[in-house]
């Protein structure tokens, strides 16, 4: 982001009216095509228009197409969204096959994608499947009844051995032994 | 720019032709061009805000390739007859045979059909339609929380913003530029009339299925409807359903003492865990904590599953009064 | 937003207050552990920018235990401001003067000095020893568990456990003692 798009409008990617769940509609709603009948900037246009205009319009029937010849100005592509949104376009100097991906673009988009600084390139209302984490997630039951502090919940959960209880330990053992082998004297 | 260059244009036309000097071009802006601007600035901003330019006034519009590209975009065939009556309103119609008769037209051509039977046909049809739907994806939910979001998708302001992003703002024959609210709404009602008329009430239903129903896609429905008294619904409900009497237990809490306490409730019957909900105290905890279990009952949570748009409803089962 | 987004929040960003047992530990290995509890970095929601903290209930401070000769070496520097106004204390000397106060520095210089840091310290309440306000103690609910166990000295023990300690050898005869 640089200081030129400070004033730009920011926002999410985001489909106008549900666009696509029910059915799909396409959001170019008008498209104007501005250009010279006989300066040499407008002659792709002339060109798109003497060749492709006509098959564009009969595929798209969902987008008036108006053309506007205006002396000696620069050839111009104006697309209307269903969103309100008008997209103006400079062909200056560009070839009809140029102009035709120009057009296609602007058919393609939602609304003006040129005056939106995405701010993320993604979007979505419900953000985790799992809700929200809250700090009662995951705490155990025993917890809520108790009376802190206590000396239990104080301790740390990994105590290694000391060497005074091995001893004992070793000591304990030591009795059993002792005590078995009593046993099987006395058995004997 | 043009302003400037008309101006260069004059002066250059000005000057005598026939005179030897050279054409000197000047490369800097004239100093009376930024005192001109900011006079103009200020009255524009003295007028203060201006409506919006009705888009039907510029050159390049041509109301019949309108019409025709409006029901070829949404894929339906429509008589354009039927359907400029639909975007005719009914004070527009009143206004415009006034004028016609002032002019002396024969009373015979003054005949200019409104919108309003349209209209009262597509309301009968998007209601009992979205009735139906609702009915179906939302099986759970009791009457009255399915008519409080049937209203909701039939709101003025839920019509009128389908009816704006379908195009027919600028479509409208209507007294007032930009049409109100209301307007967009009986529109939009009106071209669901003229659907049906055109095309059969099937396709009617397709479209208030795609364009109104939609609009309940990733809707939070809590926002639309919450139940009143919840824990008294809830205790009724499981009476209903048998499965004992709810019964809130407090399940932890936070900074009892401290005005950002937080308490987490939640509500079981028969050992069973129904919901849980939090508050900042325990009646608003508890109160959450039924609306939860609600949701759960009515499977209306967020985590649902996500309504069918692709339902094909029979014509048979949408009741048409 | 509805009411269940709404409580949703509320519980998210409630304040939980922790309890933590100074006996035995070193201050400054518990610095670090209570400031994650203080500044809220526990959380799976935090972020910088994010006030989320929680608040840290410190007891039996004065049972502190500082390691090496930490005590006699460690010197906190003081300056009024005015000329010849420095000043340096040993650690004992603070803790003789008051007994948080060697606990408190361990968690105020623990954080990074940012404009937060003073009002994360609010979050912090110490005692120097296990006599609580029964309204703070009343909002506690959960313990923090310390790093070190607490050392059982040999004058607590109890005769007969002492008596039935296993002798790991035998003294000599002529062994004297006292």
């Amino acid at each position: 982001m640089s200081n030129s798009h400070l004033f730009l409008k920011s926002g999410f990617p985001r489909a106008p009216l549900q666009n696509g769940v029910g059915r799909y509609v396409c959001q170019l709603q008008r498209l104007t095509l501005k250009f010279c009948k006989n300066n040499g900037s407008s002659r792709g246009m002339r060109d798109f228009i003497e060749n492709h205009l006509v098959d564009f319009a009969k595929e798209n029937p969902g987008i008036v197409v108006y053309v506007k010849p205006r002396r000696h100005r620069a050839p111009v592509l104006v697309g209307e969204y269903l969103n309100g949104d008008r997209e103006w376009l400079s062909v200056r100097n560009s070839t009809q096959t140029e102009i035709s991906k120009w057009i296609d673009l602007l058919k393609t988009q939602n609304g003006s994608s040129s005056s939106l600084r995405l701010r993320k390139m993604w979007h979505t209302d419900v953000p985790s499947i799992q809700g929200p984490w809250t700090p009662f997630l995951l705490r155990s039951p025993d917890a809520h009844n108790q009376t802190y502090p206590t000396s239990e919940a104080s301790q740390p959960l990994d105590v290694p051995q000391t060497a005074t209880e091995k001893l004992i330990e070793l000591f304990k053992q030591q009795q059993l032994e002792a005590d078995t082998v009593l046993e099987q004297k006395r058995a004997e | 720019m043009s302003l400037l260059r008309s101006i260069a244009g004059v002066i250059a036309l000005a000057r005598p032709i026939n005179s030897a000097t050279t054409v000197q071009t000047r490369r800097h802006f004239k100093r009376w061009v930024s005192p001109t601007l900011r006079e103009l600035a200020h009255r524009v901003k003295k007028q203060g805000v201006q409506k919006p330019e009705p888009r039907s006034g510029f050159v390049e519009w041509n109301y019949r390739s309108e019409l025709f590209a409006f029901g070829k975009r949404l894929n339906e065939d429509f008589q354009l007859p039927l359907l400029q009556t639909a975007f005719t309103q009914r004070t527009y119609a009143h206004q415009e045979q006034e004028r016609q008769r002032k002019l002396g037209i024969a009373e015979a051509d003054l005949q200019m059909g409104d919108n309003s039977q349209l209209a009262t046909k597509g309301v009968h049809i998007a209601k009992a339609y979205i009735e139906a739907y609702l009915q179906n994806a939302l099986p759970k939910v009791p009457p009255v929380g399915q008519q409080a979001i049937a209203s909701y998708l039939l709101s003025t302001e839920t019509l009128a913003h389908v009816c704006t992003h379908l195009g027919a703002k600028e479509l409208i024959f209507s007294t007032e530029y930009p049409p109100s609210s209301e307007t967009l709404a009986q529109t939009l009602h009106a071209i669901i009339g003229a659907l049906s008329d055109s095309s059969g009430v099937e396709r009617a239903f397709l479209f208030v299925r795609d364009f109104i129903c939609t609009q309940l896609n990733q809707k939070d429905l809590l926002e639309i409807w919450t139940p009143e008294q919840p824990l008294q619904l809830l205790g009724e409900i499981c009476t209903q359903k048998k499965l004992g009497e709810p019964e809130p237990r407090l399940l932890g809490d936070c900074g009892k003492n401290t005005v950002l306490a937080a308490y987490h409730v939640g509500i079981y019957a028969n050992r069973q865990l129904l919901g849980k909900g939090f508050g900042e105290d325990l009646q608003m905890a508890t109160e959450t904590a039924a609306i939860d279990a609600l949701q759960t009952l009515f499977e209306m949570h967020d985590d649902r599953q996500p309504f069918d748009f692709r339902l094909q409803l029979e014509a048979k089962n949408v009741r048409l009064d | 937003m509805s009411i269940a987004k709404r409580v949703q929040q509320w519980a998210t960003f409630a304040r939980t207050w922790h309890i933590y047992d100074c006996t035995w530990q070193n201050p400054f290995e518990s610095a670090s552990l209570v400031k994650t509890h203080l500044m809220g970095l526990h959380k799976p929601i935090y972020h910088p920018m994010n006030d989320c903290g929680d608040h840290v209930v410190l007891i039996n401070t004065k049972e502190i235990a500082l390691p090496g000769d930490e005590w006699v070496k460690r010197v906190y520097f003081h300056h009024t401001g005015y000329p010849g106004g420095a000043s340096w204390t040993l650690a004992w000397q603070l803790h003789e003067k008051d007994p948080t106060m060697v606990m408190k520095k361990a968690v105020y210089n623990s954080m990074a000095g940012n404009l937060q840091r003073r009002h994360t310290m609010q979050r912090l309440h110490l005692f120097h020893d296990d006599q609580v306000p029964q309204d703070i103690l009343a909002n506690v609910t959960n313990q923090i568990r310390t790093p070190r166990t607490v050392p059982q000295r040999l004058d607590h023990i109890d005769k007969e456990t002492l008596e039935n300690f296993p002798a790991i050898m035998d003294y000599p005869k002529d062994y004297v003692l006292r």
